[in-house]
This record gives structure tokens, sequence and C-alpha cells, in this order.
């Protein structure tokens, strides 16, 4: 839109109390230019005052605007009363005179420097539009080439809030060195002053359209980092206080929270009393709906607990085939090495070493073995002396329970379990040694030694076995005695989960052995057929409880002799017992419990593999009647690629969390295994996004509070939904530096221009573990509680993106030191690193929500 | 502004998580262990200013995460790095055949003549080995660099280590200064107005 300021005879500004103001422009034939809007907050005003500075010399606005010391140029409230307008018409459509005014262009010149001043003013005429300036409006100022700046660009609301549209400004001056008439003296000395009077009146008005430019900035950029409404501290109670627990008692109605929006502002503006924290995070997080009444909620604890457990035994199952495979590798690398061992300074490796990650646990169980005296001093003796294959046997001795001989010998009879169990395809037993012949021609060596023994074992099992597989067989356990034996299910779920996986394991692992011992073995078909061995299955119901023979067939496929194991495939069916859908009659079970008691005995409780077999070792004894086997709901292929992917990621998540946290209080070995539970749970869950450094950080508050794993990994899925994109490759942390980038820009002028001079500051790295983890790095476990829930309350009552300004709190209330030691980006990393857990979490807080506040307030322009 | 140290080095620590990077760092600038340390998340680094023939040394290490997902964010500051600790663990087969990756992503991202060496850590975990010290120095002559087994924990090696790599990038910029800046009469191999150029170690050393 073009507007020529000559042909403007009058503007017209009509300024409406909720919108801000209009200006329409009318030419000297009387034709209203299209109105242009300005918001509130003075716009018009200094659109006008550019105006008037612009016509200068040779035009001025009749009557002229008021100039107020202080506050530059003032018009129409103050000087309206007072004055009668010089105005020919007054446009007031709007019956309120008092704010609608009319100005007059008049030229105050002679009518030869009208001339001369037009032609100073060229008639083409410069646009420029605010949704333009950004980028453009120099140079069209410059070139005055742009004829016309796209003028539906006008509809282009910047305030969507406030309904007012931005201004739209085809604003015109002239500004170019047009050709010039034959001059005399006097008027080129006065042309070189207006030349430079305009430069200077360019500069102001540059001036302003950068104004306009910021707040537009403000106004796209953030406005949608906070939310629109205010919700105030103390309206209607006071929320300093915070949810106390007397409050949350009174706003708990025969159990049930409807309240949500009291609730979200009582936490945001002062945080949660820590004993409600249990019953009230649920909430906070999305995991409880408010207004579920404590029959939904008990339900829904119920369902998550029980697919949790689903999820569980499902990893499990494959943790167990990782972990051998593990243990076989680590075999294959021991005996290469002890192969090689050429230098002096390295002793042939000992026993001790096959376990990769526990390797303070196995002295523990050393000594526990000898304590215990199960009887195999012998054999523990001659394992001892072995590398690679009795490392593996070791293991099994070591990790059974303490004084159980029983223990001890179920655990051979699972090992070797799978031999009678059904004629094992034997070619598999190559596949399982990674390390092909040498290995194997090793462990060949290795076994005939321990053949005899093996062969008495086994022999023993077999009796046993024979036992355990007829009842595995034959057991079915109905519904109604589930329910009724609530207390033995429970058991039995984690029993029969923890066999199932001990056989996994054994089974897995006696192929090895297999290959090896003929003797004993069955013969080995060597076309290598899948074999289906019990192929019976238990009836489907789709009826939970109704039970399933425990049945796993674990095959090898074929596969065959001569690939390694890359190729091998382990298939594990077990029938569907538990399907976490549509269960009616959900188990009420602490897996867990059983799972970890085993546990107790390793100090360390770092390798849970150990804690698997063990539970698989010490639990099948007990209960095999009730057999049911929920372990692995789907029976099926685990592709090599799954296990390496699951394999990769359960050894970052180990490493992990034996390095979480370890000096607060709540992690002992027993909590860092339910941390473990949960992580793996979730990375099973995930697994196309696998497990990443910080996940853990992130779980470990969560599983403070609520000291449950089934919770816990509820709430840690509802906090990943918001958090998982801040993870490499998720893309959020950019956005977070750009926002960051922007806020300081806009409320701290100052730190921007520190930041702009030092250059790298852009990259805003040191904020970097801030958003990645929610401030749980930056400050004490109470502190991370207060700050968290905060966050999550905000959602609903101040920001989405609460975060940016706890980090620009952070930033702010060091800004003095930063500034005064005009620290760079290196600085700044240092420093933020080492103030970790010194912040005052609580003026943190309370200056964060007042940089909430102070950008809505921008934003809404009041 | 009195000037503590004379160069400014700027190293780098990378390697698979968990082989024991911080607690290589945190021993040579605290002089001490922790075994509660936590996976190091973003970067963090450490000041040490050592003295090596009378000059003194501003080490700036930096830290990183190590696992590799979190690469993008740990290569932006290969650029700067004069130095770079390729640190393995001599328990953990994997991370020692990670190295080559290690290395290549230094290709990728380091300036060429940054120097490298290679720190086989936990070497006092003897009885947990699973990488010979055979095949670290193998693996560092294939490269070319040099290599050191080291322990965090027992304070083996450690000094050493740092030390050499400082002494190598300082002996590496002292013979690019002689070349840019030659003795009078010198034998030098550029001829081409060498006095022209400011001394690059000014460019190269951030002096204070």
């Amino acid at each position: 839109m073009n507007v020529q300021v000559d042909e403007i005879v009058y503007v017209h500004c009509h300024q409406q109390a909720d919108s801000g103001g209009t200006i329409v422009l009318v030419g000297q034939d009387g034709v209203q230019r299209p109105p242009i809007h300005f918001p509130k907050g003075g716009h018009l005003l200094s659109f006008l005052s550019c105006l008037e500075n612009g016509l200068l010399p040779h035009g001025q606005l009749d009557p002229p605007l008021w100039s107020q010391r202080g506050k530059g140029k003032v018009f129409p409230k103050l000087r309206r009363k007072g004055r009668t307008l010089p105005s020919l018409r007054n446009g007031e459509e709007a019956g309120d005179e008092s704010t609608d005014y009319v100005f007059r262009i008049v030229s105050k010149a002679r009518h030869e420097d009208f001339l001369a001043g037009q032609d100073l003013m060229d008639p083409s005429p410069w646009t420029g539009s605010i949704q333009h300036l950004q980028s453009r409006v120099r140079a069209q100022l410059i070139s005055t080439s742009t004829a016309s700046s796209t003028s539906s660009s006008k509809s282009l609301s910047l305030d969507p809030g406030s309904g007012a549209e931005m201004p739209e400004s085809p604003r015109q001056g002239v500004i170019s060195n047009g050709p010039t008439p034959k001059l005399t003296t006097g008027d080129s000395i006065q042309l070189v002053c207006e030349t430079m009077k305009r430069q200077i009146i360019s500069r102001a008005f540059y001036g302003w359209l950068a104004y306009c430019r910021h707040l537009s900035t403000v106004q796209t950029h953030l406005s949608g980092l906070v939310n629109q409404s205010i919700v105030s501290q103390d309206d209607p109670c006071n929320a300093s206080e915070g949810l106390t627990r007397e409050k949350w008692n009174h706003m708990n109605v025969n159990g049930v929270i409807t309240d949500k929006a009291e609730v979200f502002r009582l936490t945001y503006y002062g945080g949660v009393c820590h004993e409600i924290r249990k019953e009230m995070w649920p909430y906070l997080l999305g995991h409880y709906r408010f207004g579920s009444s404590p029959e939904d909620r008990q339900e829904l604890d119920l369902a998550t607990q029980q697919s949790y457990e689903t999820t569980m035994s499902e990893w499990l199952a494959v943790e167990a085939i990782v972990r051998q495979r593990d243990k076989e590798t680590m075999a294959a690398n021991l005996a290469k090495l002890s192969s090689e061992s050429t230098s002096g300074d390295v002793p042939p490796p000992t026993p001790a070493m096959a376990q990769d990650l526990s390797n303070d646990v196995f002295e523990d169980n050393l000594s526990l073995l000898s304590d215990n005296d199960i009887g195999d001093e012998a054999e523990t003796a001659k394992h001892n002396g072995e590398t690679a294959h009795g490392d593996e046997e070791d293991d099994h001795f070591v990790r059974c329970p303490p004084n159980s001989l029983e223990n001890n010998q179920t655990d051979f009879e699972e090992q070797y379990f799978p031999l009678q169990y059904s004629n094992y395809p034997n070619d598999s037993g190559r596949n399982g040694s990674a390390n092909g012949k040498s290995v194997a021609e090793k462990q060949n060596g290795i076994y005939k030694k321990l053949n005899g023994i093996s062969e008495e074992k086994v022999r023993k099992g077999d009796k046993i076995l024979n036992g355990i597989v007829e009842e595995d067989e034959t057991t079915t356990i109905p519904c109604s005695l589930i329910s009724k034996e609530k207390h033995n299910v429970d058991s039995s779920f984690s029993n029969s989960l923890a066999e199932s996986v001990g056989r996994l394991v054994n089974g897995y692992n006696s192929q090895v052995e297999q290959e090896n011992n003929q003797a004993i073995k069955s013969p080995s078909p060597d076309e290598g057929v899948v074999e289906d061995e019990d192929v019976e299955r238990g009836t489907k119901n789709g009826h939970a409880g109704n039970n399933q023979l425990v049945q796993k067939k674990i095959h090898k496929c074929k596969s065959s002799n001569q690939r390694p194991l890359q190729s091998a495939a382990v298939i594990v069916t077990t029938n569907p017992s538990v399907d976490s859908g549509n269960q009616s009659d959900p188990y009420v079970e602490e897996p867990c419990d059983h799972l970890l008691t085993p546990h107790d005995e390793e100090k360390e409780g770092l390798d849970t593999l150990a804690v698997t077999e063990e539970t698989a070792e010490g639990n099948s004894q007990g209960s095999r009647s009730t057999c049911i086997s929920p372990a692995s709901s789907q029976g099926g292929v685990y592709s090599m690629e799954l296990l390496e992917t699951f394999g990769l990621n359960l050894h970052r998540i180990d490493k992990d969390v034996q390095r979480c946290d370890r000096n607060y209080w709540y992690f002992t070995a027993e909590n860092l295994d339910k941390l473990r539970n949960v992580m793996c749970t979730y990375v099973w869950e995930h697994l196309d996004m696998g497990y990443m450094q910080g996940m853990c950080d992130l779980v470990a508050p969560l599983l403070v509070i609520f000291d449950d794993e089934g919770t816990t990994y509820s709430c840690f899925c509802r906090l990943m939904e918001r958090m998982g994109s801040n993870f490499p490759n998720g893309g959020a942390m950019d956005t977070h530096f750009a926002n960051m980038r922007s806020l300081i820009q806009i409320l701290d002028s100052e730190m921007f221009e520190l930041m702009h001079q030092n250059g790298d500051y852009t990259h805003f790295y040191f904020c970097y573990r801030w958003f990645l983890l929610d401030f749980k790095r930056e400050l004490l476990y109470d502190d991370v509680f207060s700050v968290w829930e905060t966050i999550w309350a905000a959602k609903h009552i101040a920001s989405n993106h609460f975060v940016l300004f706890i980090a620009l709190a952070l930033v702010e209330s060091y800004r003095d030191i930063i500034l005064s030691n005009s620290m760079d980006f290196t600085d700044i990393i240092k420093f933020f690193n080492e103030m970790a857990e010194r912040h005052d979490a609580k003026a943190i807080l309370s200056l964060a929500r007042d940089l909430v506040l102070q950008l809505q307030t921008l934003i809404e322009n009041k | 502004m009195a000037k503590t140290y004379d160069y400014l080095f700027k190293l780098l620590l990378i390697g698979d998580s968990g082989v024991g990077k911080t607690c290589v760092l945190f021993r040579f600038s605290e002089d001490a262990f922790n075994t509660t340390f936590i996976s190091t998340i973003g970067i963090d680094f450490k000041i040490r200013t050592i003295e090596l023939d009378g000059k003194k040394i501003k080490l700036q290490i930096w830290d990183t995460a190590g696992q590799e997902r979190f690469r993008t964010i740990t290569t932006a500051y290969y650029r700067g790095a004069m130095g770079i600790m390729l640190v393995y663990d001599i328990t953990n087969e994997k991370s020692f055949e990670n190295i080559k990756n290690w290395i290549r992503n230094i290709e990728e991202n380091a300036s060429a003549d940054v120097e490298k060496m290679l720190l086989g850590n936990k070497c006092e975990l003897n009885e947990k080995r699973q990488v010979t010290k055979e095949r670290g120095e193998q693996l560092a002559i294939e490269y070319g660099i040099k290599f050191m087994e080291t322990s965090a924990k027992a304070s083996i090696h450690v000094e050493e280590a740092f030390f050499t790599l400082a002494r190598d990038i300082k002996t590496k910029m002292e013979k690019k200064l002689e070349a840019s800046n030659p003795p009078k009469g010198g034998h030098q191999l550029k001829s081409y107005e060498p006095q022209r150029k400011p001394p690059s170690w000014l460019s190269r050393c951030t002096l204070l």
C-alpha cells in the first residue's frame, strides 16, 4: 500500500479504549485511505510524532503535537480538552469526541520552497510495513524501489490475544536525492541542511521501526511461551503456602479431587508438601485423572502394575539370553587372552573374570560359597582351574543361594533340564559359541574333565526333572483358583517367570556343552531342524486366569554348524498367559519382591543376571505345582538384531545405574535395582529410542517419591512425553536455546550484548544439562522435587515452557557476576558447573515466576 | 593484566561411556578419586596449570559425555582442541574396539594436526583385563600416537600422560613458531618473507 504524503491533507485519529487506535488518511480529493490500525500502547502517538518530524520543515501537523518534558511528544489525551480542533471535518462516528482527532497537514513554506521541497521529496514513495521490517526495511528505504508492499500482510495479526492488529503502516516519506532544479547558492546550503535534517529524522524513524520490530519479535516469538491469561497468586487465596496436607485433605472429597485449577495454582506458587507428593504427583504428571474415584485409581494402579510386570517379564527373558551371550563372548575373550598371553605382566585370567559387571560381587560370592559348604568344593576347585568353561560353571555355583544344597541341585537340574526335556538340536551348540572352533575345542578339553561330574549331576537331575516336566505339562490352574489364592499366584507368577527365564538361560547354556558332550547327549540332528517339543499349547481362552501350561520351547533355529553366532536365532515360545489388555482378573503380585529377594545375598546387586538366575533357581523349586507362566506373553523369535540392540542398551543402563546418585540415601543396592528395572522396561518399550544418558537421572527422583516401580514407570513415561525430545535427535534442545536467546534479548539487553560480543554464546551449551534433566543435576534432591512439580503445574497456570524461565532466572541471579567479570562462554560453563547444587532454589523459582509475569505483561502491553 | 601462564592448551577427553574419563580428569586436576562419580551430561572442563621447561602451561581439559548419541554436542568442542586423549577401559573389549570410531570422529571434526594420545584406563584391575597392553601399544603404533596404561584409581601414569601430551603440543608448537620466526641467518624452509607473518602461536594460544 502506498500513500503519497503530499496528497494527504487530513489525518484522522480514532482511539478506542479497548484496542488501540486507528488512523485514517484523507487526501485532497476527500478520499479516505484504508485505515491503519495500531495496537494499544502509544504506537499511534509514536507514529504521529514520526510523521510530524518527517513533514518538517515544509509541512507540519496542525495542530502540532505537544512536547512534554521527559515524555517526548504527547498528544490527544493531554491536550484535547481545552482546544478546539481546527479541523474542518471531525470524523467522529464514535460519539466519544475526546478520543478522536483530526490533524491537517499544512505547508508552512512559501510556494517555491514547497516546490523545492517537493523536488527533494522524490515522488516515488518508500514503503515499509512492519512485517517486512525485520529483514527488508533497510533495503527498501534505501532503494526506494519497492513500489508496493503486499497489502495482504495487513491482515496478519501479531497479537492474537488482544485482537489488535499490528501497525500495518505503509508509511510514506520520501527520502532520495531526486533531480534538483537549478539551485541558487542559498538553496544549496539549504539543501545540505535539509539533507542532514532528513538523515537525522530518518535515523529517528529507524529507531521507531526498531522499537516496533522489537515488540513484534516479543509478540510473535515469545507469546507462545507463556499462557495468555495471568493466574493470580492471591486469588482466591494466597497460594504461597503451597499445597499443604490440610488443603489437600480439604479438597479431597471422598477421595475425589476435582478442583484441578486450584491444585495447579497452589503447586505453582507454593509447591507441594513433601508428605503428600506420593499421592499428588501422579495427578500432576497425568497418571491419575482429576475427578477419578479411589476405585478408578486402584484399578488403574493394578492395570499399570500388571502391564509393567508383563513388559518386565518380556525383557527379562531377553536379558537372560543376552547375558548368556555376554558370558560366552567374555569366555572367548579370556580364552583368547590367555592363549595369547605373551607378555609377562599379564597373568592368566582367573575365573573371576567371567563376570562382566559385578566384579566385586564375585568375590563375595566365592567366600559365600566356601562358607556355606555346598559340598561341591572339589568341583569348585576344579572349576577354578579352568578357564572359559569353568567360568560358566562357576557362575552357577556361586549364584546358588547359600545353605541350600537343594537349590544347588536345582541349579544343575535347571542347567541340564533341556537335555532331558527333549532332544535338543545339538547343532546349535556351535552357534552359541561366539568364537567358533578354538573356543569349542578348548571347551571340549575342559569338558572332558568335567564329564564325570556332569554325568552324575545329570543323572541326579533326571529323576527330579521328570517329575517336574510332568507337572509342567499337566498343571492347569483355573481362574477361580487364582482368585482364591492370590498369594499363591503371586509367588507363582514370579516363580514361573523366573523359572522360565532360568531355563532359557540354562537351556542356552547347556547347548554349548551338548556339543562337546556326545557321550551324554542324545544324537545330534545335524540338519538343524527347528524342533518343537511339547507342542501342546495351553488353551488360550483369552481369559486371563485360565491357564496354561508352562511351555517353553527353546529352539535353535537351524542356522547350521558352519555359521557363526550371528546367524543363530533363539526362539522362545511360551504360552501367552498374561495378556495385559484383556485381563479381567488382575493379579495382585509383587514379583519385584520375589525377584529381588535372593538378591540380598549379593552385596553390590549390580549383576542382575545373577538375580534372575538365582531367582529362577531358587524359586523354581518351591512352587512348581503352581507353574503358570506369564513369562513371555509373546512367544516368538528374538532376532539377533534385537538381542544385540537390547544387549547394548542393557550395558549402558547398567553402567549408569551403578553410578546414579550413589550419595543419596535412597539409592541402596536394592533400590538401584528398582531403578534399573524401570529403566530397562522403558527402554524395552522404546527400543527405537534406546537408552540415553540422563534418563536414569530423570527416573531417580520419581522413584524416590513413589518407591514403586509400576507407578514410577508410568509417570516416567508421562514425563518423557515432554522430555524425550530434549535428548539428542529430538530437536527440542535447539529450540530451547533459540528461545533463551530471544528471552534474554527481550528481558535483559545488557546480558544479551555481552553474550553477543563473546560470540560463541549462541550455542548456550551451558544450559544443556539444565534442559536435558530439568535441572536435576543443578539442585539438591529436595529442591529438585519442588522445581519439578512447579514445572509440571506451570503448564496449566503460566507457561508450558517454564523451564526456560527457570534457566533465565538462573542466569539472571548471577547476572552481576557474569557481567562484571565479562564472562565468556567457557567461563560461564565452568561457573555453572561449579555452582551445581548450590543454588537457592526458592529464590530461583520465585524469580522465574516473576519473569513469566513480566513477559505476560509485556505481551499484554498493560 | 598479570599473566599467570605462558600458554593455554585446550585438551579433550573422549572415549566410551564408563571408561573413566571423568575420573582420569579428576585425578589429574584434584589428585583425588571418587567412586561415586556420576555420568557426565553435556560438557565440563577442569583446569590445571603445569610447568614445562620453565614455561607455565595452563591446561584446559574438556570432559565429554561418552555415549555416541551425544557426539553432536561433543564434536563442537573438537575444533578448538589442541590435544585429544582417547581413553578406553582395559577391562572392556568393546571400549577398545570403539577407539577406531573415536579416531574417525577426530579426523572428521578436529583440526588435522591435533595431538592425540591413547590411554588404557583402569589398569589396576589387571585380573579383569580383557585388552592386553600389547594390543594397546599396537593400536597406538598403527595410528602413530603415544600410548599409556593408566589408573585413575591407583594414580598410575595419569600425570605422565597429561605431561606427555602437553609436551608434545608444546614441541609441535615451538617447531611451528620457529618455522615462521626463524633465528637470524636461519636455514628455514620457508624463505618467503617469514617475518611478515605475526607469530603464529599468538593465534594458537590465548594469552591474557
